[in-house]
C-alpha cells in the first residue's frame, strides 16, 4: 500500500526539525516500507533541502515539492498548519494511505477489507474543547456552513488515514480549501481560539463529509486501546511538547530511536553514521 | 519526660531556645507569658504582648510580636508559620504605608477584608481605611469616613437613594458601585466615582420583559426565523459583573484576568458556555492600570444569537468610560499555561490535549 508523508515548510529558510522529530520520521518512513509498502515525501522546496542536509532524503520512495505552490492559495498557514496535509491528498492515486511524520506503523496491515471507502486510526470525542459548536467559526466573501451538517458525528483523527477513493477525496478537498480560504476568526478569537478552525476542517469535516457521500469511515483503534499496550500503532502526539521542555527526557528518546533503527535497519544506521551531517548523527556512533 | 516550666527560664535566649512558636503562643493566650515578662523584668516587652492581647490582634499579628520580642531564628519556624509571619509582614507594610496616623483624633483602623471592617466598626472605629478589596458599608452607622486605599470599591446593593452627607458619612478616594439607578448624595466627599453597575442592558432595549420572554424560548407559534431575528435584538444584555484585582495582571502576557460573577437570571445559557473556561481581557499595562484606577467593577454585556434551535451566546465584553469596549476572551483550563505556536508541528490538532501513545514500543524489539 501506498503511503505518504507531508513536511511543511512554507519555504521558510530557519525551518529545523529537532533531533528527536528527525528520529521518529526515519522510523516512520522505514517501518512503513518494512511492513506495508512504498512511501513517498511531499514537501517544499526548503524542506527537500533541509532533509537533504540532515542526509536522509533516501528513505523515502521518492519525494516530491508540489507544496511550494501552496503559496498561492490564499490560506492562512498559521491557523491551517495541517492544511498541506490536505494539498498532497489531492495529488494521490487511491487507494493511498496518509501517515504523519510522527506516526508509526510496527505491523502489516490488511486494507483490501476497506476497499473504497475511509479509515482512520481513531474517533474523537467532539466533548473535547477543540470541538464547539458551529456558531463558532466566522467567515468572509459569503461563505457559510451547509446546513445538513451533522455536528453529532464523532471526528476522525487523521494522523494516520487510508483513504480508498478518489471521489470522495475530491469532495473532502474541495470544500476544505474552501473553507480554508473562507474562514476569518474575529479579532478576539487568537491563539488557541484558533485551533477549532483546523480541528473542523481535518477531523470533523471528514466524518461529515463521509456520511454525505455515503462512504463508511473505518477505525484502526480506538482511543483506550491505542493507550492501553496495544502493539501496533505509536503516535508521538502531544508528547512532543514534553520532548520539547526536557532535553534529558528528548535525548534518552533519540538514543532509544537510533537504537531501535540499528536493530531493525542495521544498513541504514550505517549509512546515517556516515552520511547524516547532523546533530542526529552523533546517535548512531 | 520532664515537663518544661516557663518559669525556670530567665532569660529571653533561653525561652527562644527551649520553646516553640506554638508553645509561646499558647503561653501568650494563657497570660502566662506577659507575667512571666514582668517578672523577669521585661517590663517594655511585658506591656507590648499585653496591649496586643487587649487589643485582640488577629493570631498571625500576635505569633509575629512573640517573634520580635524573642527574636525567634526562621529556621525554628515551621513552614506554615513563616508563611503565616510573612503575611502579617506585608501587611504590616501596606499599613505603614497606606495608614494616615492623624485622623483628628479619631479611632482610625486600617482593614483588607469585610470581615475586618465590621470587627473594626464594631470595636468603634470612626476613620476606616479601606485597602485593596471590595466592601459593603453599613449606611446606617453615621459618622463614618471610609477612606479608600489601592483603589478598594465599595459595592453598593440598595435599591433606595441615599443622603450620605446627611448622616455624616463620608467617603474619600473610593469607587462605589451602584446595582440599581439609585442616587448617593456624597457632596462632602472626595474624590469619589460612582460606577454604574445598574443597568439591565446597554440600550433602552431590550427591556427586562423582552429579555425574559427570550428566555422562555421559541414560542411554539413562532417560527425559528421570527424567533432568531427576536434574539438578534438581544444586544448588550447585562449578564454579569467583574471585579478586577491588581494581582491577576499579567504584564507579559498583557492579559488581565477575573473571577466573572454571573447573574443567575441567565443561567441556563450561560452555565454550558463558562464551563470549564478562565476569563481574561487583553489590555496594555497603561490601559490596564487606568482601567483598573478609574473603573475597577463593570458590568458583562453580553450578545445573543439562536442557532441550531439554541439560544447561545456570540459575545462578552465590557462596555467602559476609560477604553470603550473591550472584549472578554476566554481560555479553557485545560489550555492554560501552552504556549501557542503557530508553527507547532502537531500533526493532530487534537494532539494540545494529549500525550502520545505506544511510546514504549520504540524499545519493545519482540517480532
Amino acid at each position: 500500500m501506498r503511503a505518504f508523508h507531508t513536511l511543511r515548510t512554507k519555504n521558510n529558510l530557519d525551518f529545523k526539525l529537532a533531533d528527536f522529530e528527525i528520529l521518529t520520521l526515519i522510523i516512520s518512513a522505514l517501518e512503513w516500507k518494512k511492513h506495508n509498502g512504498e512511501i513517498f515525501l511531499y514537501t517544499d522546496s526548503v524542506g527537500r533541502k533541509f532533509l537533504k542536509d540532515v542526509g536522509i532524503l533516501e528513505i523515502w520512495d521518492g519525494v516530491e515539492t508540489s507544496l511550494d505552490e501552496m503559496q498561492e492559495l490564499g490560506i492562512d498557514e498559521k491557523i491551517f498548519w495541517a492544511g498541506a496535509k490536505l494539498f498532497a491528498l489531492r495529488q494521490q492515486n487511491f487507494p493511498c494511505v496518509m501517515i504523519d511524520l510522527d506516526f508509526i506503523v510496527w505491523r502489516k496491515i490488511d486494507f483490501a477489507q476497506f476497499k473504497s471507502d475511509v479509515a482512520v486510526i481513531h474517533r474523537e470525542s467532539t466533548d473535547i474543547p477543540c470541538y464547539p459548536d458551529k456558531n463558532y467559526f466566522r467567515f468572509k466573501n459569503n461563505f457559510s456552513l451547509p446546513q445538513n451538517l451533522n455536528w453529532t458525528l464523532e471526528p476522525c483523527n487523521t494522523a494516520f488515514a487510508y483513504f480508498g477513493d478518489k471521489n470522495f477525496v475530491k469532495a473532502y478537498c474541495e470544500f476544505a480549501f474552501e473553507f480554508m480560504k473562507s474562514a476569518a476568526p474575529t479579532e478576539n478569537q487568537t491563539g488557541w481560539d484558533l485551533l477549532p478552525y483546523m480541528v473542523f476542517v481535518e477531523q470533523r469535516w471528514l466524518a461529515m463529509c463521509a456520511e454525505n457521500c455515503g462512504v463508511k469511515v473505518h477505525s484502526f483503534s480506538n482511543i483506550f486501546e491505542l493507550f492501553g499496550g496495544q502493539k501496533f500503532f505509536t503516535h508521538i502526539w502531544g508528547h512532543k511538547q514534553i520532548l520539547r521542555e526536557n532535553p534529558a527526557d528528548a535525548e534518552k528518546f533519540c538514543r532509544d530511536c537510533a537504537e531501535r533503527i540499528k536493530h531493525d535497519f542495521p544498513d541504514w544506521a550505517e549509512k546515517f553514521s556516515v552520511h547524516c551531517k547532523n546533530s542526529v548523527q552523533k546517535f548512531f556512533q | 519526660m520532664e515537663e518544661k516550666n516557663l518559669f525556670d527560664y530567665h532569660s529571653l535566649q533561653e525561652v527562644a531556645e527551649n520553646f516553640s512558636l506554638t508553645e509561646l503562643f499558647t503561653l501568650a493566650k494563657q497570660k502566662n507569658l506577659d507575667e512571666w515578662l514582668e517578672s523577669n523584668f521585661y517590663t517594655t516587652e511585658s506591656q507590648q504582648l499585653i496591649t496586643a492581647l487587649d487589643d485582640k490582634v488577629s493570631d498571625a499579628e500576635l505569633k509575629l510580636i512573640i517573634c520580635k520580642i524573642f527574636n525567634l531564628d526562621f529556621e525554628t519556624l515551621s513552614a506554615d508559620e513563616l508563611d503565616e509571619i510573612s503575611r502579617c509582614v506585608a501587611k504590616n507594610q501596606r499599613h505603614e504605608l497606606f495608614f494616615d496616623k492623624r485622623n483628628d483624633g479619631k479611632k482610625a483602623a486600617f482593614v483588607e477584608t469585610q470581615s475586618e471592617l465590621v470587627r473594626e466598626l464594631q470595636n468603634g472605629a470612626e476613620v476606616l481605611y479601606l485597602y485593596g478589596g471590595e466592601f459593603r458599608i453599613p449606611h446606617n452607622l453615621h459618622g463614618k469616613t471610609y477612606i479608600g486605599r489601592n483603589n478598594a470599591v465599595i459595592d453598593f446593593t440598595d435599591d433606595g437613594d441615599i443622603d450620605f452627607d446627611e448622616r455624616d458619612i463620608i467617603f474619600e478616594g473610593l469607587q462605589i458601585f451602584i446595582h440599581h439607578p439609585v442616587t448617593l448624595r456624597v457632596e462632602k466627599s472626595k474624590n469619589v466615582k460612582i460606577l454604574n453597575g445598574s443597568r439591565t442592558a446597554l440600550e433602552s432595549r431590550p427591556t427586562l420583559q423582552e429579555i425574559f420572554s427570550i428566555l422562555r424560548g421559541r414560542n411554539p407559534f413562532e417560527s425559528a426565523e421570527n424567533f432568531s431575528q427576536r434574539v438578534e435584538e438581544m444586544r448588550g444584555v447585562a449578564v454579569g459583573t467583574a471585579l478586577l484585582k491588581d494581582e491577576n495582571y499579567f504584564y507579559d502576557a498583557a492579559t488581565f484576568e477575573f473571577a466573572p460573577k454571573w447573574n443567575f437570571e441567565y443561567v441556563a445559557i450561560l452555565k454550558g458556555y463558562v464551563n470549564g473556561k478562565d476569563f481574561y481581557v487583553k489590555l496594555s499595562p497603561e490601559d490596564a492600570q487606568r482601567l483598573y484606577i478609574n473603573e475597577r467593577k463593570l458590568q458583562i454585556f453580553a450578545d445573543f444569537a439562536y442557532i441550531d434551535g439554541k439560544l447561545t451566546i456570540l459575545n462578552l465584553y465590557f462596555e467602559t468610560e476609560t477604553l470603550g469596549r473591550i472584549f472578554i476572551e476566554n481560555i479553557l483550563r485545560a489550555l492554560k499555561g501552552k504556549q501557542f505556536d503557530a508553527d507547532e508541528k502537531f500533526s493532530s490538532g487534537s494532539g494540545i490535549l494529549a500525550l502520545g501513545y505506544g511510546l514504549e514500543l520504540i524499545t519493545n524489539y519482540e517480532d
